[in-house]
């Protein structure tokens, strides 16, 4: 769409509005200040005390705690916009990130929007169009066959023999595992089908459907891409995900352990075709499948900020929030500095990806009870100390005080660490964790640090079937000494009554006990013969 | 010395505490720690074993569950006296609890229904995931304690479940 259609701004961003909450909007408030420009945050009924709403400039209600009406939903997202006299919004990644219709909302608003154009978001957010794209691009999407609505579900039964079985059924509108099937035979494609259309009609309001091959032993590779509205694309080399858990990434990394730099530019070269096909601008990630044998396949473009950004910004040193605002103002990567690491001449002519400096690693903490099957566990966060130190870096909505909402997504923070080599990441990423305490809400933080310690992830062979393959029957398996500790503690706890005589323990536990009584003098045993 | 019985997701640990002087000796199964604890704020304590070393932990209570960090460990237990436990008396009602807080969005059975081992009972959603509270045994549901829309916490009884193969209240004479 033309610029001048969009009734976009223009000149200087002066006020940002952060369209998200947790540790993205943080993150977002963060690189801001680093720009000098003035920061909106935006808080359901559920989030007015959260972190992000603490530390903007501004605060804006959105409404209640449901998503649909608040972080959701567009009117009020602009209306807040208008209110607090922000000319920009920033979406984060998930809610109205990939929103086609929002980010033309926004433009219409005379707002300006950081993300690509919505025509881009609306092209690319169509996973059979982003395939056909992909494939004119000289890019080949892994095989399959789509776009069925035209032609019905049982033309995708027809087709399906010729994509072969095990498949996915997957939605073109989709995302988040949601209309996503795995099909192992025939006979039960028929059901996968409709239950798949069901669940994308409600999702995305859109039932169309495509058969993707299921792929064995393959790695999850996405490379960072950067465009400027000038027309040039660069790549920011690639990151593994193959750590995933009921298709969430679990740990990301960059570079990818099976990645060599042949490999590296053929990848690199393929993401900025297809985002040249694309015409597109801003952050971006095209993401590819990896076979053992070292072919790729196109798999989709997310248009926007990634979750796992960040092991990008520590191997190649480009601050990816700070790169959205250059772009969205019409700054081109020559000009953001971000272009050259000594090439002369424009970024169109050097598509390649820099080498990456060092090895990082991304760990995303969420609320899970590991030992209830990872169910949500959302609650206060009683004591939290978050770890620091040369290397580790920290992306987090915590704070101590608070208690984490049920409404939204589990994910509370990330731990990202940086090293020079793999081998020492691991080491580090490792302490890290267990250096984070978050007491008050359970976390998946314990089942992290034994991910990071199998030698199978330290050998750099991860598919996107580790987790199933390695840790399947995993369990929480505290050592007898952290009972002993418990006890120990529970025992030692102020006495509220008398103690009984000849016991010199019990009875402490029952004690009504306020942990942010910094007043308390109490000594250990001090009451006990 | 105390009896001890740690829960922690489904492990049942039992543990005795005895104090001698600024030390703390714990057994839990066939080991002893001898521990002494100093507490350096409201949350944190340091905890030196026989050989020595110090380690630093964090922990707090909160709503009958202790919460500990311990050299790089997490661990949430619910702590009872051996003492004041319960007897186990197979006719009374088995509560069923929500694993975690959220929303019940469905409850699938009414009160006086027979249901089977596994069978859907109550299904509550947080955090964009649903968790199927099923019943652990065959039996019949005595009584419904939530309903749909209504939020609940975690640990809270959705509903009251008489087992199959107990006899009915009244049959047998209670444990005095």
């Amino acid at each position: 769409m033309p610029a001048e259609a969009t009734g976009s701004p223009r000149g200087a961003i002066r006020r940002v509005l952060i369209a998200n909450r947790g540790e993205i909007a943080v993150r977002i408030i963060r690189a801001c200040r680093e720009l000098g420009l003035e920061t909106v945050a935006v808080a359901s009924d559920a989030d007015l005390d959260a972190l992000h709403a603490r530390l903007a400039d501004r605060l804006e209600r959105l409404g209640p705690s449901d998503p649909a009406e608040s972080y959701l939903h567009h009117g009020r997202v602009i209306d807040a916009a208008r209110r607090s006299g922000a000319d920009t919004i920033h979406p984060g990644y998930g809610f109205l990130s990939e929103a086609a219709a929002f980010a033309e909302a926004v433009a219409a608003a005379g707002l300006r929007f950081v993300g690509p154009p919505a025509a881009v978001i609306a092209r690319l957010g169509d996973k059979t169009t982003a395939r056909k794209l992909a494939n004119q691009a000289g890019v080949a999407p892994v095989p399959g066959a789509g776009d069925l609505v035209a032609r019905g579900a049982h033309a995708l039964v027809a087709e399906a023999d010729g994509v072969g079985f095990p498949l996915m059924v997957k939605a073109a509108a989709g995302g988040g595992g949601r209309g996503m099937r795995l099909v192992e035979r025939a006979g039960d494609l028929p059901a996968a089908l409709a239950s798949a259309e069901r669940e994308a009609r409600a999702a995305f309001g859109d039932g169309r459907l495509f058969l993707e091959r299921r792929l064995e032993d393959v790695r999850h590779v996405e490379v960072q891409i950067l465009g400027d509205a000038a027309g040039h694309v660069i790549a920011l080399g690639e990151r593994e995900c193959s750590i995933q858990r009921r298709h969430q990434k679990l740990i990301e990394e960059a570079p990818s352990p099976r990645v060599d730099a042949g490999l590296r530019s053929q990848l690199a070269a393929a993401a900025v075709a297809v985002a040249r096909a694309a015409d597109y601008v801003n952050v971006g990630t095209v993401e590819f499948l990896l076979t053992a044998d070292g072919r790729f396949y196109f798999l989709e473009v997310n248009t926007r900020l990634q979750v796992e950004h960040p092991v990008t910004e520590l191997t190649t040193g480009v601050d990816l929030v700070k790169a959205q605002f250059g772009v969205a103002v019409g700054a081109t990567l020559d000009a953001l500095g971000i272009a050259g690491t000594g090439a002369a001449g424009t970024c169109r002519a050097r598509a390649a990806s820099p080498p990456p400096w060092g090895h990082a690693i991304e760990c995303r903490v969420c609320a899970e009870n590991p030992a209830a099957g990872f169910a949500p566990s959302p609650g206060p966060i009683l004591v939290l100390d978050e770890p620091a130190g040369p290397g580790v870096r920290v992306d987090s909505g915590l704070r101590a005080g608070w208690t984490v909402p049920a409404a939204y997504d589990s994910l509370l923070a990330k731990v990202i660490v940086w090293d020079r080599t793999r081998a020492g990441a691991i080491a580090r990423m490792d302490q890290a964790l267990a250096r984070y305490v978050i007491l008050g809400c359970g976390t998946n933080l314990g089942f992290l640090r034994d991910v990071i310690r199998h030698e199978a992830f330290s050998r750099g062979d991860t598919t996107t079937d580790f987790l199933e393959r390695h840790f399947a029957e995993w369990r929480p398996h505290p050592p007898a000494r952290a009972f002993a500790a418990a006890a120990a503690l529970a025992s030692a706890l102020p006495v509220a009554s008398a103690p009984r005589a000849g016991d010199g323990t019990i009875g402490a536990r029952t004690a009504a006990w306020d942990p942010w009584d910094l007043a308390s003098g109490w000594r250990i045993g001090g009451s006990h013969g | 010395m105390a009896d001890l019985v740690l829960r922690a997701g489904d492990r049942r640990v039992e543990a005795q505490v005895t104090t001698r002087g600024d030390e703390t000796v714990v057994r839990v199964g066939s080991h002893e720690f001898r521990l002494s604890l100093e507490r350096l704020d409201p949350t944190t304590w340091r905890i030196t074993g026989e050989d020595g070393a110090a380690h630093l932990a964090r922990s707090v209570d909160h709503a009958g569950t202790r919460w500990l960090h311990l050299d790089g460990e997490i661990l949430a237990v619910r702590l009872t006296e051996a003492a004041a436990r319960p007897k186990a008396r197979a006719r009374r009602p088995e509560g069923l609890v929500a694993p975690m807080p959220g929303a019940v969005t469905e409850v699938a059975v009414r009160e006086g229904d027979a249901v089977a081992a596994g069978q859907p009972i109550v299904i509550i959603e947080a955090m964009k995931m649903e968790h199927v509270v099923r019943a652990p045994l065959a039996g019949r549901i005595v009584a419904l304690r939530v309903h749909p829309g209504e939020q609940v916490e975690a640990g809270a009884v959705v509903a009251e479940l008489q087992s199959a193969g107990t006899p009915a209240p009244g049959s047998e004479e209670s444990v005095p």
